[in-house]
């Protein structure tokens, strides 16, 4: 009998159990996956580790608030931050050789954006102006933030961000570059709300840092973490339903291969199409229920894995978005490139190495180009393995397409690589479970309720990136939101506080 | 639109979407303690108006206000006056 179960051990999961054990509970931590954290675990090919699930944030640096996150679950001890170029982190190139490089630093942002585009001086100055003022009050991040200072009506009620821009500029440029950072969430700039990506974006405009070791070391310093803290970590167990007493109380877990763990409070940290599956159908009232499935995914993607014969110079501490002239998937039928009601950024890869910050081997590198799965929907009945040729076929055409780009743009990648590898949303339906290959889960967007913690059914929770957002700090803030719920907020915001004076 | 089918949309859709009982429907009861809505419910409930009426509800105050059924049609009621006009 544990005090509390967490279903899923990804960054949010991770969170909520070492809040939990930190606060004394016994609890355990229920993954499917051989080992925990598979997102951020990444794979290993051709010798070289191949980050998933991380690679850059923001907030990492001394004093911020992802590393004071750290500082209180003890990951900071096993991890070792490396900034990127604080001259510029991210580099944007178009095909007509315009070329940025978005620097660290809100001032230095709006100084060099501004000699780029002269005129939009008071535009770029109040773009970053309201995105920071946005991103330095996070709740948890900024333990001096009231909790529940954003009512759930004024996030479902906030412009787009295509919205937000119309209104700043009429520079078409301008706007697609400050709409270039959708891809750190996957929502399109049409549906997203301006605070919502202020939320995600902010942090990296004040410091944008990696992980030495990548996504793996952070999970390596996690898993550390869990055995000091006590948490038993039950991998390769799928959970396949919450169990409910009579009184309608969470009473534990039953796994697919019939065991039953037993806990009065269970949190789930998987997809909310997965966590209503693991629930008979009555317990939810029709509303509550059509409101979790009727989700949207946030966009997909075609991953190109490369390796390279030496390190690269350019993606050392940078990624490039690179604008083409034309789109990367060649269309099958044609139709738009749709997905919940939002569009693709068709012609945008962004390339970053394969594992962040591993010295001075960075001996790899992936493409990520923005696509939807209904573009492969004639080959979803297929899986992982078993795919016809027809699918095969469609994927060397899009790898020579998405290589054909590079080359014109870098060819220095190109030059260097020796082999690669397609994932296509199918793929990363496969692997990461995730419906319909959606990068980051559901989506967040205009006019739609933010989803709570706390549900109906008395002991069960909800957490994850479905819940705040996507990425390793949404994910970890859902986890302190929902510890929040159960444990009192002021009690968690009370301890970041200190972490904040001993920081400091 | 009569105000009587305005209050049958509403109490339609609350019956369905909340699974609550037609027949005890009665404007004087409270949302809370007669008919089992609690505060979790309330975004619900926004979102179950909105589908109904096909429009924004963004006076949250008034709907932290709302305790009866009948409080419920009078907020619509409202609303509504405010969009013709
Ligand atoms: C390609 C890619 C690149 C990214 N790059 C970055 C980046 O640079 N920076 C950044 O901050 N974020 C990045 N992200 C986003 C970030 O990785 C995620 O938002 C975050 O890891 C989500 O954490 P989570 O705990 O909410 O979900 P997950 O990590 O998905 O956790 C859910 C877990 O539940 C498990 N599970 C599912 N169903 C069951 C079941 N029935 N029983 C038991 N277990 C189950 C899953 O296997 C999974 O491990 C990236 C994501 C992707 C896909």
């Amino acid at each position: 009998m544990y005090d509390a179960l967490v279903v899923g051990s990804g960054v949010s999961g991770l969170t909520n159990a070492l809040l939990l054990a930190q606060a004394g509970q016994r609890v355990a931590v229920v993954e499917r996956a051989q080992q925990c954290a598979p997102l951020l675990r990444g794979f290993e090919r051709w010798g070289i580790q191949f980050d998933t699930g991380f690679h850059y944030a923001g907030a990492l640096a001394d004093g911020e608030g992802l590393q004071r996150f750290f500082n209180l679950l003890g990951l900071d001890r096993h991890v070792e931050i490396e900034p990127m170029r604080s001259s510029g982190f991210d580099r944007i190139i178009t095909a007509a050789g315009f070329s940025y490089d978005f620097p660290v630093g809100g001032d230095e942002i709006v100084r060099s954006l501004s000699d780029k585009f002269p005129r939009e001086r008071s535009a770029i100055r109040r773009f970053i102006d309201d995105t920071l003022q946005v991103s330095d009050h996070l709740p948890y991040i900024n333990p001096t933030t009231p909790i529940d200072q954003l009512s759930a009506f004024d996030r479902a009620h906030d412009v787009s961000l295509t919205d937000y821009l119309a209104a700043l500029t009429t520079n078409p440029m301008l706007r697609r570059l400050l709409s270039l950072h959708c891809l750190l969430h996957g929502i399109a700039p049409e549906r997203v709300p301006f605070r919502f990506h202020a939320s995600v974006i902010g942090p990296y405009f004040r410091s944008a840092s990696t992980i030495v070791g990548g996504g793996l070391a952070l999970a390596n310093a996690f898993e550390r973490c869990l055995n000091e803290a006590g948490v038993d970590l039950i991998c390769d167990a799928e959970v396949e339903q919450i169990l409910l007493s009579s009184n309608e109380g969470v009473e534990g877990v039953e796994l697919s291969d019939g065991t039953v763990i037993h806990s009065q409070t269970v949190i789930s940290t998987i997809h909310p199409h997965y966590t209503l599956n693991c629930l008979p159908d009555r317990v939810f009232r029709p509303i509550y229920r059509k409101r979790l499935s009727s989700l949207d995914e946030s966009m997909s993607a075609c991953v190109l894995f490369a390796r390279c014969r030496q390190p690269l110079e350019v993606l050392r501490g940078r990624n490039l978005y690179l604008l083409s002239a034309s789109a990367t998937s060649p269309p099958i039928q044609q139709q738009h490139q749709q997905y919940g009601r939002g569009s693709v950024d068709e012609k945008l890869l962004y390339v970053t190495s394969a594992n962040a910050a591993s010295g001075s081997d960075c001996g790899g590198f992936m493409v990520i180009a923005p696509t939807t799965a209904a573009q492969f929907s004639q080959w979803c009945q297929s899986r992982l393995g078993q795919r016809p040729d027809s699918y095969n076929m469609y994927k060397q055409r899009i790898s020579a397409q998405m290589i054909g780009q590079l080359e014109q743009s870098q060819p220095e990648l190109i030059a260097a690589m020796d082999r690669c590898q397609l994932a296509t949303p199918l793929t990363l339906r496969d692997y990461m479970f995730s419906p319909d290959g959606a990068l980051y889960g559901v989506q967040h967007q205009v006019d739609q309720y933010p989803l709570q913690a706390i549900t109906r059914i008395k002991g069960l929770y909800l957490s994850g990136q479905a819940l705040i957002a996507p990425g390793v700090m949404g994910a970890m803030i859902s986890g302190f939101s929902t510890c929040g719920t159960i444990l009192g907020h002021d009690r968690l915001v009370g301890e970041l506080k200190q972490c904040h004076q001993t920081i400091q | 639109m009569t105000e009587q089918q305005m209050i049958t949309i509403i109490n339609d859709a609350l019956v369905e979407e909340f699974e609550l009982d037609a027949d005890e429907m009665q404007p004087e009861l409270s949302i809370y303690d007669d008919l089992g809505l609690d505060s979790l419910d309330t975004v619900d409930m926004v979102i179950v108006l909105e589908g109904a009426f096909k429009f924004k509800i963004r006076e949250e105050a008034e709907i932290k206000e709302i305790r009866t059924l009948g409080d419920i049609h009078e907020f619509v009621k409202r609303k509504l006056a405010a969009e013709v006009n």
